[in-house]
């Protein structure tokens, strides 16, 4: 019986599919921000694999990094900042851990390794900041809130913090100005800067503000869009060149507002004449849908007066536009062979003349 | 004959009211259980939070950077090219040129399966040591030692750790799939098989987490004959730590 269960157990061993894996579990730490005197330790914990594991460091700034030994699969990944750092900038360096292979193996086998790339920012000795803008897209007879979030980059602690935010239309005049004040920011911390425009200061449209902060003599700007919207479906573009008989019709719609649009749709009229009725679409807030259909377009080719009706929710507006009705191609490719035609006539024509000079010439 | 368990109009009534009593038992047990929860006032008994202790709890998940070669030796086998050929073909991935491989017994002819187990998004490289090109591979006139990759979503093979895949590896980060799917030579310093150093597509996700990398060798009929040359690949998963 016991010589049966080896037996087994040998055949299970003998089956079982190879299956090699590495884990390497700890937190992340990228971007590692070096500062003076700073020790970071980072504990990780290898699982999933029955081989040694070797472990190497690569890249920059090695010469402050190193790995504690590893015992019972744990080990430290140790991070010694100097009091004086390197030049600012972006630095990245490499842990590998990889399964100890055995050279001598024949055949053709596979092994695995986890590798993690840090990447280091050293940041300026001076001071430094970098910001952003949050304006989000409103609808009408809202507030519009705007947040500035500042992130002190440099080693020096800023002792002044303040700025404005202009608002612009799309033909850059200014519509509202509003001021920022803030707290002293202390190296490498954060800091939002909040103001607030009142409900109705700007009409339904698309604006852009700009922010500049100043800090201790120095300033950094930034600038976003933001629409404040009303419940509209824009007309973005339309298929105004029309095939004869027949016609893929489509028009690019927007949702000019942050709510839903369930039902949206268009008619489409040439001549006074209505030619279509797309199907409905849903629109979520701020998003871009198509309307399309076929059209059955019996005029004779030129330029005709339309007229676009566009279905929303409950309301509905007209945009009058312009439809060309193209050539049929059979006529488009008649065109062509009496062009053809002419020509060569002309240069047949051309060329007797030439001959008929030329003898004349002669005599 | 007369049936002894008949029940009379009482014995019904009796059991009527018995079971009455223990409804109104029971209903008054709840609703003072209730009263009890509410402090006894049903208009109280509502999910807002009554107290203003103000607590606070943190989590932090770890990241976890992990692949899986769930197919780790490909075995072609010892044989001979059959005198009528030139060349025998053998694939990873089933395709051999049958009438002349002769011997080669293929026990272990699958590709290796690497799957991403871990919850963060990887790239991934090969690089091989020992025989790692054609020549020193196989030898002979005009050899072959090629390498190419496929998502397992397509070449279904079976072993992976987690569920079977759905869909395309490699897709993460904008990323258009596997850096190549056609055969290309093996070579010592390997290649970028999904992504590269600073991008990491191939996702964790469970349902598109694996591709095969499969090699072919060709065998031609003057290959030097002799010792069982042998190809060890490193696959490198990488990741932002």
């Amino acid at each position: 019986m016991k010589k049966i269960l080896i037996l087994i157990g040998i055949m299970i061993l003998i089956c079982s599919p190879s299956l090699y894996a590495l884990s390497l579990n700890g937190n992340r730490l990228s971007p590692i921000i070096f500062e003076p005197g700073k020790k970071i330790v980072n504990h990780y914990l290898i699982t999933d694999t029955n081989k040694q594991v070797n472990l190497s460091l690569a890249g920059d700034l090695l010469q402050y990094i190193h790995v504690s030994e590893v015992i019972n699969n744990q080990f430290d990944l140790i991070i010694d900042a100097p009091q004086n750092l390197p030049e600012p900038g972006s630095y990245s360096f490499t842990l590998h851990a990889t399964e100890m292979s055995n050279p001598e193996s024949s055949g053709v086998s596979s092994f695995v390794s986890v590798n993690l790339r840090y990447l280091v920012e050293v940041p300026p000795h001076g001071k430094s900041i970098s910001i952003s803008l949050e304006v989000p897209d409103l609808n009408e007879h809202q507030e519009v809130p705007f947040s500035v979030n500042v992130i002190s980059k440099g080693l020096e602690n800023i002792s002044s913090l303040q700025g404005t935010i202009t608002v612009y239309d799309l033909q850059n005049h200014s519509m509202a100005t509003l001021n920022l004040q803030g707290e002293p920011l202390r190296s490498l911390e954060s800091a939002t800067l909040a103001a607030t425009l009142p409900a109705d200061t700007l009409l339904p449209a698309t604006y852009w503000a700009e922010a500049i902060i100043n800090y201790d003599g120095k300033s950094a700007q930034v600038s976003d869009h933001f629409k404040i919207g009303n419940l509209n479906l824009i007309l973005v573009n339309y298929t105004s060149q029309l095939e004869p008989q027949f016609a893929l019709f489509q028009a690019l719609v927007e949702n000019n507002w942050g709510n839903p649009i369930k039902i949206a749709y268009a008619k489409i009229f040439i001549n006074g004449t209505e030619l279509l009725t797309t199907p409905t679409i849903y629109l979520e807030p701020w998003q871009r849908g198509e309307l399309k259909g076929i059209l059955k377009t019996d005029f004779a080719p030129g330029n005709y007066n339309g007229l676009i009706e566009l279905f929303y929710d409950d309301q509905s507006r007209q945009e009058n536009v312009t439809f060309s009705i193209l050539p049929s191609p059979s006529e488009s490719l008649a065109g062509n062979y009496l062009a053809v035609a002419i020509i060569i006539i002309l240069l047949v024509l051309a060329t007797f003349i030439i001959i008929f000079v030329h003898r004349r010439n002669k005599k | 004959m007369k049936n002894k368990f008949t029940l009379s109009n009482r014995n019904i009534f009796q059991i009527l009211l018995l079971t009455l009593i223990i409804t109104l038992i029971g209903t008054t047990v709840n609703v003072n259980k209730l009263f009890h929860i509410a402090g006894n006032s049903m208009g109280s008994l509502t999910g807002a939070a009554s107290t203003n202790a103000i607590g606070s709890s943190t989590i932090t998940v770890s990241q976890s950077t992990s692949i899986t070669d769930d197919f780790t030796v490909i075995q072609f086998g010892s044989g001979f090219v059959n005198a009528s050929c030139t060349v025998c073909n053998m694939d990873s991935d089933g395709v051999i040129t049958q009438g002349c491989c002769g011997t080669f017994n293929r026990t272990n002819n699958r590709g290796f399966l690497l799957e991403n187990t871990g919850n963060v998004n990887l790239s991934v490289n090969y690089t091989c040591l020992s025989s790692c090109n054609s020549t020193t591979f196989v030898g002979g006139t005009s050899p072959a030692f090629q390498i190419k990759t496929t998502n397992n979503s397509v070449a279904s093979q079976s072993g992976e750790v987690g569920a079977a895949d759905t869909a395309g590896a490699c897709f993460g980060q904008g990323v258009s799939g596997l850096n190549f799917t056609s055969y290309k030579d093996v070579s010592a310093a390997g290649d970028w098989l999904c992504g590269n150093s600073t991008t990491y597509p191939f996702e964790s996700t469970d349902t598109k987490d694996a591709f095969v990398v499969d090699l072919n060798v060709s065998v031609p009929a003057d290959a030097p004959t002799g010792s069982q040359k042998s190809a060890l690949f490193t696959f490198n998963a990488l990741a932002t730590g």
